[in-house]
């Protein structure tokens, strides 16, 4: 018995010591630097299932050092598990390494190796700051020397660059926070809050490093009641606070409220804070600048507003064009021509002959064309004058003398001659027409502003170089024709335009002038009763009203119309409308549905205009130009 | 609206003032050579895969940046020269060589080289601008820290250095 449990002790012994033998001691594990700035922890947690007597070794070394492993004296074979290495880890220059093993009885675990360590890493801190307070105001002093042990390290020396310090400011009453940040260790927080009790928290940061921090220790003040003397600097103080805490404005959008309002309202506080029922005194004082500033920024602001408003108003406000000084003339008859119109819009009929011509009054424009204007009948006529038309200048029926017959009106003005009653007139006119036409057009045959020429007469379209008696003649004939003839003519000319305006203008203004007035070959399609002399002058004109026969019935007898049959489209109307328009309004006569035959009839001018002095008329009238020359070659 | 373009402006402003980081560009003074640098942005991507990186590099006797041998006690008027010599160094030997099968590892890695690359732009045109003189000084400090490179194996070598970014950050944000 005794040798067998001798044996069984032995077995069991060898068993248990060869288990605890086999058995490898667990390597601390976790092993890391939890350092604090100037106390630099090194801290394990135990290994597997350790031994209860296990104990740990810790060594160290610099990098980039041959220097071997170095043993920490102070921890070795300790059963904590953490070691102070702050005095081995000082330098921010350097990089360091530390290691752990577990040690039991005579069996060592394996070493355990931290990261790379340098001083720089440590979590940032400050020992604590010192408060004093100055009217409403709160001085601060940070402290920046760390104490390990013996030592003094100074939070400077190893964070060197870009040292923030963020500060939380509690108002003890309400709990509310806000945070300003510094760059210096020493700094004021002003504009506070008279009566108040503020709790005031530091945590440094570097800004470019992304280490831990953790704030100090809280410490309360209280701000006094407000003291006159102290009015002054606390309003004054007020200024600096903000601007200072306006200076980590960006800081503070990195997202570090904690529950709390991120703004300096706190140190600017009777400014921004809107607790106007607040007993601080400071409160008023902050009222009025913040009334100030809003005032000052809306003035300001409506300042701006509206020189930006006068800077559009001047860009987009559009000059009144002057109209070139080729077209001054035409456009100075146009305008007499308007008023003429105007004048007469509401008598159209009576008018038409004004609205028609132009007279050769003008005494620029040539002289015996005057005679026509001497025509009292149509005083218009003068204004009427195309100042750049010497010869062309449409006659107005006054040119009645001149036009006189058919002769009368081989005048040199080859203006429409508006001849609204008498035939001699209305062929004066009629032929003025055609005359100008002939005379300035090569073809001559029809005055482009012929109106439409009656259907009856073939002879409606003068052929070119016929005696502009003739074509006066039957045109004048035409012209005479009152309502009937106007009528045809109209359907020759199919000028809806000029019938309109001959309608309206065909009864001579002249009352004894039943002539068309001749809308010029405006022919304003007025009426039937309106004397189509026009009309008919445009008989040969045709042609030209082809243009604006176009509108009309296509069937035109009026060979004219044929020729004017390219011309035939839409642009015609315009044209069309366009020299009926002529007179009202000077510069852009294309208006469709000229308004009386004072269009048509200063359309008449235009078109004879047109193959002399194409620039005169505005691109609305070029479009009779071609017209024009069409109608010339007829 | 007609509000909305000076709205976008005021918000535009304001987003750039917000992101404007007071400290995380910073401009860097090497001699006359002003480099801005992206230092909170290079140092928070390193910060992640530091350990991970130091950890593949066992030798401890050995530093490519540290004390004694480059970093420090370098003259102002060096400093640009050297810097010019690191960037180049570690943009085209480093970043290179330091592949690792941990992508999150190796994405960290292509976002500091990225950031090292505007640096090394910068202080190439310094150095044609003749901004950066070396001196005989800084070119010996320059050639012990390719010898100390060229000690390793290119891959040790360039694991190691990429762990030892932080020791150049900090030398760089040194006010000469």
């Amino acid at each position: 018995m005794g040798p067998s449990a001798t044996a069984l002790a032995l077995c069991l012994a060898l068993l248990l010591t060869w288990r605890t033998d086999g058995e490898k001691l667990a390597s601390p594990r976790h092993v890391r630097f939890a350092a604090e700035m100037a106390h630099h922890l090194l801290r394990w947690e135990p290994g597997h299932s350790p031994p209860g007597d296990v104990r740990y070794e810790v060594e160290h070394r610099v990098y980039g050092t041959n220097i071997s492993w170095t043993a920490v004296p102070n921890c070795m074979k300790i059963s904590g598990c953490s070691c102070d290495l702050t005095y081995y880890t000082l330098d921010p220059s350097h990089r360091y390494f530390a290691r752990v093993r577990a040690v039991s009885g005579s069996r060592t675990s394996p070493w355990k190796r931290t990261n790379a360590f340098s001083p720089q890493e440590a979590t940032l801190r400050l020992s604590g700051q010192s408060v004093s307070v100055q009217g409403n105001s709160i001085h601060v002093q940070l402290q920046l020397l760390l104490s390990a042990g013996n030592l003094t390290v100074r939070y400077d020396d190893i964070q060197r660059h870009a040292r923030k310090y963020r500060v939380y400011i509690r108002r003890a009453q309400d709990n509310r926070t806000y945070e300003v940040e510094y760059a210096a260790p020493e700094f004021n927080i002003t504009n506070l809050f008279w009566n108040t009790e503020y709790c005031l928290s530091v945590e440094p940061r570097v800004a470019s490093r992304p280490t831990r921090t953790v704030r100090t220790a809280e410490q309360c003040v209280t701000i006094g009641q407000r003291d006159r003397k102290y009015r002054g600097a606390g309003e004054k103080g007020g200024q600096v606070g903000c601007r200072s805490s306006s200076a980590s404005w960006p800081w503070r959008n990195k997202g570090l409220h904690q529950g709390s309002r991120s703004m300096p309202p706190l140190l600017c506080a009777p400014r921004t804070l809107p607790h106007a029922a607040h007993p601080g005194m400071s409160t008023l004082a902050g009222t009025s600048e913040l009334i100030l500033g809003i005032v000052s920024s809306f003035f300001i602001t409506v300042f701006l507003l509206s020189l930006l408003g006068c800077l559009l108003v001047c860009t987009y406000i559009k000059k009144p064009v002057r109209p070139p000084s080729v077209l001054k003339s035409f456009i100075k008859q146009s305008s007499l021509w308007m008023e003429q119109e105007s004048s007469s819009s509401s008598s159209r009929d009576t008018d038409p002959v004004q609205q028609l011509f132009l007279c050769p009054k003008e005494p620029r424009q040539d002289g015996p064309p005057n005679g026509s204007t001497g025509t009292a009948q149509l005083p218009l006529e003068k204004s009427w004058q195309l100042p750049a038309w010497p010869e062309d200048r449409i006659c107005l029926m006054e040119t009645g003398p001149t036009v006189s017959g058919d002769s009368s009106c081989t005048s040199t003005d080859s203006g429409i001659c508006l001849q609204t009653s008498s035939s001699s007139e209305l062929s004066c006119s009629s032929s003025l027409e055609s005359q100008g036409y002939k005379r300035q057009l090569p073809a001559g045959d029809d005055s482009g502003v012929g109106l439409g020429t009656t259907c009856p007469r073939p002879t409606c379209p003068p052929s070119s170089g016929t005696s502009p008696a003739e074509a006066r003649q039957p045109c004048g004939g035409e012209l005479s024709i009152s309502s009937g003839v106007s009528q045809d003519s109209q359907q020759d000319v199919e000028f809806r335009g000029y019938l309109q305006q001959s309608k309206g203008t065909v009864e001579p203004r002249q009352d004894p002038a039943k002539g068309v007035p001749f809308l010029g070959c405006a022919g304003s399609p007025q009426g039937p009763g309106s004397t189509d002399i026009v009309l008919d002058v445009e008989c040969s004109k045709l042609a030209v009203a082809k243009g604006y026969l176009k509108q009309s019935s296509p069937e035109h007898p009026c060979s004219h119309a044929q020729d004017l049959a390219p011309w035939e489209n839409p642009r015609d109307f315009p044209a069309w409308d366009f020299s009926s328009q002529l007179g009202p309004r000077a510069p852009a006569l294309l208006g469709y549905g000229a308004p009386g035959a004072a269009s048509a009839s200063k359309a008449g001018p235009e078109f004879l205009r047109a193959p002399f002095d194409p620039s005169i008329f505005n691109t609305d009238l070029l479009g009779t130009l071609p017209f024009i020359s069409s109608l010339s070659t007829n | 609206m007609k509000g909305s373009p000076l709205f976008l402006c005021l918000f535009s402003t304001m987003c750039w003032v917000n992101l404007m980081p007071t400290a995380g560009n910073r401009i860097f003074h090497f001699g006359p050579c002003r480099v801005s640098m992206s230092v909170a942005e290079i140092r928070s991507g390193f910060t992640a895969i530091k350990a991970n990186i130091i950890t593949r590099d066992p030798i401890r006797t050995l530093s490519i940046l540290s004390y004694p041998h480059s970093l420090h006690k370098v003259k102002s008027s060096d400093r640009c020269c050297i810097a010019h010599h690191l960037s180049n160094f570690y943009v085209e030997k480093v970043f290179r060589h330091c592949k690792t099968e941990d992508s999150y590892v190796n994405r960290k890695i292509s976002s500091i080289a990225n950031s090292f690359l505007s640096v090394k732009r910068t202080l190439a045109h310094c150095h044609e601008q003749n901004k950066c003189m070396c001196g005989q000084e800084s070119t010996e400090k320059f050639k012990q820290i390719l010898a100390n490179y060229e000690a390793l194996d290119v891959t040790s070598a360039a694991i190691k250095s990429l762990g030892e970014l932080d020791i150049l950050l900090d030398w760089m944000e040194k006010s000469p």
